[in-house]
């Protein structure tokens, strides 16, 4: 089960007791469940010949406190007889999950077959020769047509599919319709009009306009994006590589971060100590009018003990006139270990999650946006989230951060560091954006 | 030597084989997010790497201004704490043990705590100040980096004041009463007797004392990594932190190793400072 060489183990035990990091990342042999029934002695044992046990499927997601894992996971086991899943929930943290995984498979570790992995892990993995290709397995032409464009381009590196998209996420604007409608102002479409919003309905300390995630992490990377692809700038081209973010766009969305928390004051100087959960307990306690984030924040703002309920709007991000809006994709992706020993058996699994059915249980119960496309004109879903409609809309101009497995460094010494100098006012925005094309350059000349 | 032997046995196994494996390795080019390029040996080159590397110098000193303001700031109020706790009064018990309960939250709790303390929308530490008129409006303090140090300085003492009081605290009772009779019937005055007996019969705890806190602060990782995020920029990531993200956010095993492996000698070299200066010192006294 354990195949860890001596040499890995030595390698994994050196970094370990160098006393740099982390205890209990040692790989640890998955506890193996009992088989199920399917192996149950048949009575007379001369003349039926034995039959075979089911196979063991490994599957490791984060914790999942929607249910619906567990139920698809045992409705899968009820049906199959040579195929049985061993789902393991791991800690809510992505950063925990990703080091565990990373750890696991550098030690080409069999004991995991399938990961859920956020979506800048699958080029990363990929590149370190972790997750199996799958663009050649049985009905991946036919998921690959139902499914969103964005989402599919963070599975794709160097022309090879290494995930499926397993439910979809993109930065959305939610905003206070009653406050909004009781001013007779029509919600913002271009970020000149946020501002004007902001600026007459506004009255902080205890009203602020606009709250999103400037602490110094991977969320201000996703927000700035979405400022960034609104304006029609990015981050590199993808296809050659080229780094652009030293553009009139690339400087106007830093610039407008900066202007939203110093200039107009719309967002307060606080928002720089925000992740999510920061950000949305402003709304929520109706100390925001406007607020960015994930779609699951929709089903929290209209919980029963909300103070927001029902008085709270989804719509795409703002974005510069004539272009269209960015969403930053959070989505989560299901990738098969390179280190598996039944590679059919796994993607057989995975293809049991992207069916339209799974999809649905998923999105029903999670409240979390579908990756299949066709749920999201579900009559039932729609009967219970109606504003799945406008986020399909979002999914389709929604963008991966870029795909290269070198994002996860540059995402903290490139952007971050630079976004949050400006942000800061310790550094203008054009100088921001110049360090950060230097410094993506430099981190990216390595694998040239 | 036959019964010591498992021992040390043990002792090179779970020590020096990782050690040895661990340098090995940082004298190699070893990058796992792209195996293509192999693991070339590259003899001292991450260790040029580092000795250029403006994020480490920045990184030792954060570290160093770090385990020197609060091992200083732990030293002077924990042996406070000591002499207080060292007296006879009622209620002493109680005093001991409430004590404690910083020492006995867990780091990230105590981390986790006083992010809410700092909080800029809603944090008693905005509200206090406002309250007293020392400021007119609510201030991201986080996002300054001489206050992000301070804050995270001020989140260590208040957790590991009480560790090093006690530890002081267990060396002063040792110290016989005898000594301070005596020294009263020859006139000597409370500084004299502070200065003359307590504080030279003290100094070897005050040295294990010292020694534990320094190496853990000069490793500290989890109070600043939920804080700051080693932020705003670099101005407070510590050793550990960038280690951390060579390791598992670059996957750089190469220039990860090495710095493992100069966070090693680091420690080492402090220890061997307190041992042989300080401990040379202290006997001299005694």
């Amino acid at each position: 089960m354990n195949t860890l060489t001596r040499r890995e183990f030595l390698r994994l035990s050196a970094i370990a007791g160098a006393g740099a990091v982390l205890a209990a990342c040692a790989p640890s042999a998955a506890p193996t469940s009992a088989p199920p029934a399917a192996t149950s002695a048949p009575a007379a044992p001369t003349a039926v010949p034995p039959t075979a046990a089911p196979v063991k499927i490994v599957l490791c997601t984060g914790k999942d406190s929607s249910g619906s894992t567990p139920k698809l996971v045992s409705q899968f086991n009820a049906s199959r007889k040579d195929i049985q899943i061993d789902y393991q929930e791991m800690p809510s943290s992505s950063t925990e999950q990703h080091d565990k995984y990373a750890t696991v498979f550098a030690a080409k570790d069999s004991s995991i077959d399938i990961v859920a992995a956020d979506i800048p892990w699958a080029p990363e993995f990929a590149s370190a020769g972790w997750l199996l290709e799958l663009e050649k397995m049985p009905g991946y032409e036919d998921i690959r047509k139902e499914y969103f464009e964005g989402p599919l381009l963070g599975t794709t590196y160097k022309d090879h599919v290494y995930a499926i998209p397993w439910f979809n996420n993109a930065g959305v604007l939610f905003w206070r319709k009653d406050i909004l409608d009781k001013a007779g102002v029509k919600p913002p479409e271009t970020f000149e009009e946020l501002v004007e919003v902001c600026l007459k309905l506004q009255k902080p300390p205890d009203l602020h306009g606009f709250v999103w995630q400037g602490f110094q992490y991977e969320g201000l990377v996703c927000d700035w994006l979405e400022f960034l692809w609104g304006m029609g700038g990015d981050f590199w081209d993808p296809k050659t590589g080229k780094v652009l973010v030293d553009s009139p766009e690339g400087v106007a969305s830093v610039q407008l971060m900066v202007d939203m928390i110093h200039k107009h004051k719309i967002s307060p100087e606080s928002v720089l100590t925000f992740k999510e959960t920061e950000s949305y307990n402003v709304y929520l306690a109706q100390n925001a009018i406007f607020v960015r984030g994930w779609p699951s924040f929709y089903v929290t703002a209209n919980k029963d003990e909300s103070k927001v309920k029902g008085v709270t709007g989804i719509k795409a991000m703002v974005r510069a006139p004539g272009k269209k809006p960015g969403a930053c994709l959070g989505t989560w992706n299901l990738a098969v270990s390179k280190f598996t020993k039944y590679p059919q058996q796994a993607w057989e699994v995975v293809k049991f999650f992207s069916t339209t059915d799974a999809q649905k249980t998923r999105a029903m119960m999670g409240g979390n946006p579908p990756a299949r496309k066709a749920v999201y004109n579900d009559k039932e879903v729609l009967a219970q989230f109606p504003h799945f409609g406008a986020l399909g809309e979002v999914m389709n101009t929604a963008l991966p951060r870029p795909v290269t497995p070198a994002y996860p460094q540059i995402s903290v010494e490139a952007i971050q560091v630079n976004l949050t100098a400006a942000l800061t006012r310790k550094n203008t925005a054009q100088e921001a954006v110049k360090n950060m094309k230097a410094k993506t350059e430099e981190i990216l000349a390595k694998v040239k | 030597m036959l019964f010591v032997a498992p021992a040390i046995l043990v002792m090179i196994a779970v020590a020096f084989v990782p050690l040895l494996s661990a340098f090995w390795l940082s004298l190699h080019d070893i990058d796992l997010r792209y195996p293509a390029r192999g693991e070339p040996f590259i003899g001292l080159g991450n260790y040029l790497t580092l000795a250029g590397s403006e994020r480490l110098h920045n990184a030792l000193g954060v570290t160093v201004a770090f385990a020197g303001a609060t091992v200083t700031l732990e030293l002077v109020l924990g042996l406070a704490i000591a002499l207080i706790m060292n007296e006879e009064f009622r209620g002493r018990g109680l005093v001991r043990t409430a004590l404690l309960v910083p020492w006995a939250l867990t780091t990230v709790i105590s981390a986790r705590m006083w992010e809410w303390i700092y909080n800029a929308q809603y944090g008693i530490f905005n509200a206090t100040l406002r309250g007293i008129g020392l400021i007119d409006a609510y201030r991201a303090w986080t996002t300054d980096p001489q206050f992000a140090f301070w804050a995270a300085v001020l989140a260590d003492v208040w957790k590991t004041t009480p560790f090093m009081s006690l530890l002081l605290l267990a060396g002063l009772q040792v110290i016989p009463h005898e000594l301070y009779e005596s020294a009263m019937i020859d006139g000597a005055n409370v500084w004299h007797r502070f200065w003359r007996i307590t504080l030279p019969l003290l100094q070897p705890t005050m040295l294990v004392a010292l020694l534990f806190r320094t190496l853990d602060a000069t490793r500290v990782f989890d109070l600043l990594f939920i804080l700051t995020g080693g932020g705003p920029g670099y101005a407070t990531e510590s050793l550990s932190i960038l280690t951390y993200r060579t390791l598992f956010v670059n996957l750089d095993f190469g220039l990860g190793s090495a710095l493992a492996v100069f966070v090693f000698l680091f420690v080492m070299a402090i220890s061997f400072f307190y041992i042989k200066v300080l401990g040379a010192r202290t006997e001299r006294t005694i």
